[in-house]
Parts: C-alpha cells; sequence; structure tokens
C-alpha cells in the first residue's frame, strides 16, 4: 500500500476563541491529525473525508499548524510559497475588530483561451495572492462565500470530458450536466485546488452557502419548476448527489463545534462503520422533502465574531413551495432565524448572509413581486408569468413578498435594538450574490432606525457578466422606471431603498 | 469582483474590488457603512 495523498484541503472552518475544524480530503480510510486532535475519515460514495476539532487553543492567539495523515505531514507542502497556515482564534483583543472578504458566482479555472478571457481573472485567486505576500495582521478574519462555488449545470472543457469518459455513466444522464457523486467530487476538485485559493482557505476561517447552480440553474425557484424537474429521469439521482456533496464539503464546516457535536446526522456519520452514502440519502431525501411546510435538514447557521454577529440563512433549499405556499424558508426555520438574530449579547454589527439579495434595484423589485401575483393566477396569463419567472430569474426575496415582509420586520427590529441586545448595532449589513452584479443600497426604514442598514452584493467573483446586467440594473434604479413599475405595482410595492452605490459589475468600471 | 467588510469597534466600512492582474486588485468603491 502505497502514501495516502491529501486530495483537497486542509480547509478552516469554523474557529471560535479556543476552537476550530480543519476539514480535508484524503485518498484511504486514514486518522488525520491537527495540532494534536485526531480524527477519523469517514466514507462517502468511496471518497474518505475528516473534520477535525482542534480544541484546547488560546484565545487571540495565532497557530501555525501542520496536517498530519497516518502520521505523514501532508500539509504544508515541503516546498510552498505561501506563509505557514494558520489559526487565528478569537478573543477580547479581537472582539471589536473583524474584516470579512465576500463574494459569491466563481467558476472554476478553464484552460481554454477564450472561455478563460471571457471568464476574466478569478478575483478570490489575486485576492489569495495578495494576502499571501501581506503581513498576517491584514489578513482577513473570515472568508463568506455566496453561492455558485461549483457550476453542476455549466460544465467547464475539462469536466465535460471527463464524464464524458466515464464507464458505467447511466445512458440517460445528460452528457452537459452533473449527475453523480462522483461527479461533483470532481467540480470540488477543480474548485478547491487552485493552489493560492487552497491555501487562503487554509487560514481564513472559511464560510459558506449555496445557491442555485451549485445544485441547478432556477433550483426551488417554483412549485411548477419542481413539478418540471421531478419529471427528469435523472434528477433523483442529481439532488441526492448535491445535497449529499453539500452536506459534506460546505454544511457540516459551517457548524460550531457544540452544534456539530450535538448534530444527530453528522454523529452517525462519524460513527458509522463503512461507507456513509445510504445514511446521506436518506438525509438528501428528508433536506429536499417537505412535510407539513417543514424542511427535514436545516442548513442555516450562525456565527459569533466577537461583537459582530453573522446569521447565514438558507434561502434556497429552504423554500416551502407546495400547495398554496410559496416562502423562502418554513415557519420553523424563520423562527430560528429570528431567534439568532434577536438573541441576547453584545452586537455592534449584525451580518446576515443570504445568496439572494434582499434589496434590489426598485423595479427590478416590483417586476419581480407583480411576477409573483400574476403566476399564481390561473390560465393563459399565470402560465406565461411562469415562464417569464424562470426565464428572467425572478425569484430574489422581492418574489418571495410574505418571507421578504418578515425578514424586513426582523431586520427593521434588529437594527432598532429589539432585540435583548439592549443598544442597537451600529449597521446591519446584508451580504448576497447571484445576480453578477455588485451594488450597495442603503435602506429607507420608515421608522429610521439607529442602525444603518446596507444591502451589500457583490457577484461574480469569477464568471462572465452577460451584456444586459448592467443596463438591466441601471434601468432598475432609475426614478423614470421606478415610477412606471410603482404605478404598475399600484402600491403592492416592497419597501424602499436607494442605491448608495453601485453599477460595478465584473469588468466594468465604477459609474 | 470582491469586497471587503472592515469592522472596527462601531465603524464599519465596505471596499469593492476587482483585479487587475494575478496579485494585484483595483479599488472600485469605498462606503462608510456606519455615521
Amino acid at each position: 500500500m502505497g502514501d495516502v495523498t491529501l486530495l483537497l484541503g486542509p480547509v478552516l472552518r469554523h474557529v471560535g476563541e479556543t476552537t476550530a475544524s480543519v476539514w480535508v480530503q484524503v485518498d484511504r480510510p486514514s486518522t488525520v491529525e491537527v495540532l494534536g486532535r485526531a480524527a477519523r475519515t469517514f466514507e462517502v460514495a468511496g471518497n474518505h473525508y475528516a473534520l477535525v476539532p482542534v480544541t484546547g487553543l488560546e484565545p487571540d492567539s495565532s497557530t501555525p499548524y501542520e496536517v498530519r495523515v497516518n502520521g505523514e505531514r501532508l500539509w504544508p507542502p515541503r516546498v510552498t510559497p505561501f506563509p505557514p497556515s494558520v489559526i487565528r482564534t478569537r478573543g477580547r483583543r479581537s472582539d471589536t475588530r473583524t474584516r470579512i472578504v465576500f463574494g459569491s458566482c466563481r467558476y472554476a479555472k478553464v484552460a481554454d483561451p477564450r472561455l478563460s478571457a471571457r471568464l476574466g481573472i478569478d478575483a478570490l485567486d489575486s485576492y489569495a495572492a495578495r494576502t499571501s505576500k501581506r503581513p498576517i495582521d491584514e489578513w482577513p478574519d473570515v472568508l463568506i462565500l455566496l453561492g455558485d462555488q461549483v457550476y453542476a449545470d455549466e460544465l467547464t472543457p475539462q469536466n465535460r470530458r471527463r464524464i464524458a469518459g466515464r464507464r458505467g455513466r447511466h445512458p440517460e444522464w445528460p452528457d452537459d450536466e452533473i449527475v453523480g457523486y462522483d461527479e461533483y467530487v470532481g467540480l470540488y476538485q477543480d474548485s478547491w485546488s487552485d493552489p493560492e485559493v487552497r491555501w487562503l482557505m487554509s487560514t481564513v476561517a472559511t464560510a459558506m452557502i449555496f445557491d442555485d447552480h451549485d445544485v441547478r440553474d432556477d433550483w426551488n425557484t417554483s412549485v411548477t419548476w419542481r413539478a418540471q424537474i421531478a419529471e427528469k429521469p435523472w434528477w433523483r439521482e442529481r439532488i441526492r448527489s448535491a445535497l449529499v456533496s453539500y452536506w459534506v464539503y460546505q454544511h457540516i464546516g459551517n457548524l460550531p463545534p457544540e452544534e456539530l457535536a450535538a448534530d444527530p446526522d453528522y454523529r452517525k456519520v462519524i460513527d458509522h462503520d463503512g461507507d456513509a452514502w445510504p445514511l446521506l440519502v436518506e438525509l438528501a431525501d428528508r433536506a429536499d422533502a417537505e412535510v407539513d411546510g417543514v424542511k427535514g435538514v436545516r442548513f442555516s447557521f450562525r456565527w459569533d465574531l466577537g461583537r459582530t454577529r453573522l446569521v447565514m440563512i438558507d434561502s434556497r433549499n429552504g423554500r416551502i413551495l407546495e400547495g398554496d405556499t410559496r416562502l423562502m424558508l418554513g415557519d420553523t426555520e424563520f423562527r430560528w432565524i429570528e431567534e439568532q438574530v434577536l438573541a441576547d449579547g453584545p452586537v455592534d454589527h449584525l451580518v446576515l448572509g443570504t445568496s439572494l439579495p434582499w434589496l434590489l434595484p426598485h423595479a427590478i423589485a416590483e417586476a419581480q413581486m407583480i411576477n409573483e401575483i400574476a403566476a399564481a393566477g390561473p390560465g393563459r396569463r399565470g402560465r406565461l408569468a411562469e415562464e417569464l419567472r424562470q426565464a428572467l430569474d425572478m425569484e430574489h426575496w422581492a418574489a418571495f413578498r410574505e418571507s421578504f415582509d418578515r425578514l424586513t420586520r426582523l431586520i427593521e427590529r434588529a437594527a432598532a435594538g429589539h432585540g435583548g441586545n439592549g443598544d442597537a448595532p451600529a449597521s446591519v449589513s446584508v451580504l448576497s450574490g447571484d445576480v453578477h452584479h455588485s451594488y450597495a443600497a442603503r435602506a429607507d426604514l420608515p421608522d429610521r432606525p439607529q442602525a444603518r442598514v446596507h444591502q451589500l452584493t457583490c457577484s461574480p467573483v469569477h464568471n462572465h457578466v452577460d451584456w444586459f446586467i448592467r443596463p438591466g440594473f441601471r434601468l432598475g434604479w432609475s426614478r423614470v422606471m421606478n415610477a412606471v413599475m410603482s404605478a404598475w405595482a399600484r402600491g403592492r410595492a416592497p419597501r424602499r431603498c436607494r442605491s448608495a452605490g453601485g453599477g460595478w459589475s465584473g469588468r466594468c468600471s465604477a459609474t | 469582483m470582491i469586497a471587503t467588510l472592515e469592522i472596527e469597534g462601531r465603524r464599519a466600512e465596505v471596499r469593492f474590488e476587482q483585479p487587475r492582474s494575478a496579485a494585484v486588485l483595483d479599488e472600485l468603491a469605498r462606503l462608510e457603512l456606519t455615521t
């Protein structure tokens, strides 16, 4: 038997005052060790992973670490251009200082020169390379990836070749989309093995949430979409592979150690003798199914970063769409979000993450709200509105009006200090991506709460920007279009916001 | 495009940057988020 190989990682995930989680993928069953703490790998469809719980760290410390697998040091590599990977814990000294880098929509690097030119430079790769040359006190504390880390429905040329050459691929599976779990493994390999990005993720605590392309374009946009996709003979396998791979690669590292230790699904997997695929298929089916308005797995999570609180909202899988219901999140998960946002504890800055923007330019938000009403109607008009919804991606918070209003009320309460925190926070920031456009919008809330509230949208990290995006958003912010859409919406439109700066998209310059 | 949220005490600002080359990013905008 040869030497074990570290296939992916280490990825530094949740970091607290004395704890950290380090995720790895290796090529065989092993014992993985970080700073004297060890974890056995668990197996999923023949692949091997470990999430090493590192405990007993000093608060406010910076500790270089190695990854040993079966006693052999596999990280850092013997020769590397990068500084040592470190775990920087939080503590009283860092309570009031946090640097968060964020973005979404990162297509993998490609060898094809024309496609590469179309995609532009990978901003995360460039950011990582710059960071590696800077002193450690200028590094970010947290990296937040807000979805579309992998594109299961828009394959790179190398991925097309990879799946085309696979033996035993089911003849009904499409040749231009990922279906099986092993194929997802290849997507993460492409996305996370870039040397600069791999180093950055090894040394900056990384939080993540998925968006539609991690699964499929327009994922859960409507009950009609769910019915249409369910007819595809390969969908069952695809959604299982997507949700299992999300759980393995992204979700478990999001959980703080006490939550992870108490998670029955995680316990079952790491205690399982043999391949955990059947256990995780059951989990995926539970996560995908709606039972009495509840999804069986909560992917939303919370991190406390000193006096900054991050609450990440799953605005994709958590949707409730059956019957006459249309919600971004079921009531149970929304109540959990409200409890986290308003929970006791000193909060100077509230940061909400949601892959889909809460606030959009007025005209676009109003168009989505009108579309939701029309799509609920019968006959040709309803069908046309559904077709438009799917064609134009009218599926952001404004297109889920009931949930939009509930989130707005929650943000108003938090911004006014109506949680258990006493003083109001100084800022509330909603971080999002998805739209291949970057902007900051300040919310005009009626009671003018003490905290300033902003929508901060950053996308794409590495992807092309369609020709219509920039003029479309410019039109969306325009007063004329705003007046037209407001008249059409007849006062039913969502709350107002105004552009605090924006119009930056992809490779365009500021306007 | 990539963005950085900088928090220091009760002050917060956001910075949007886009890459110019392999390790160089240009700042497109910087916005104060607090009063």
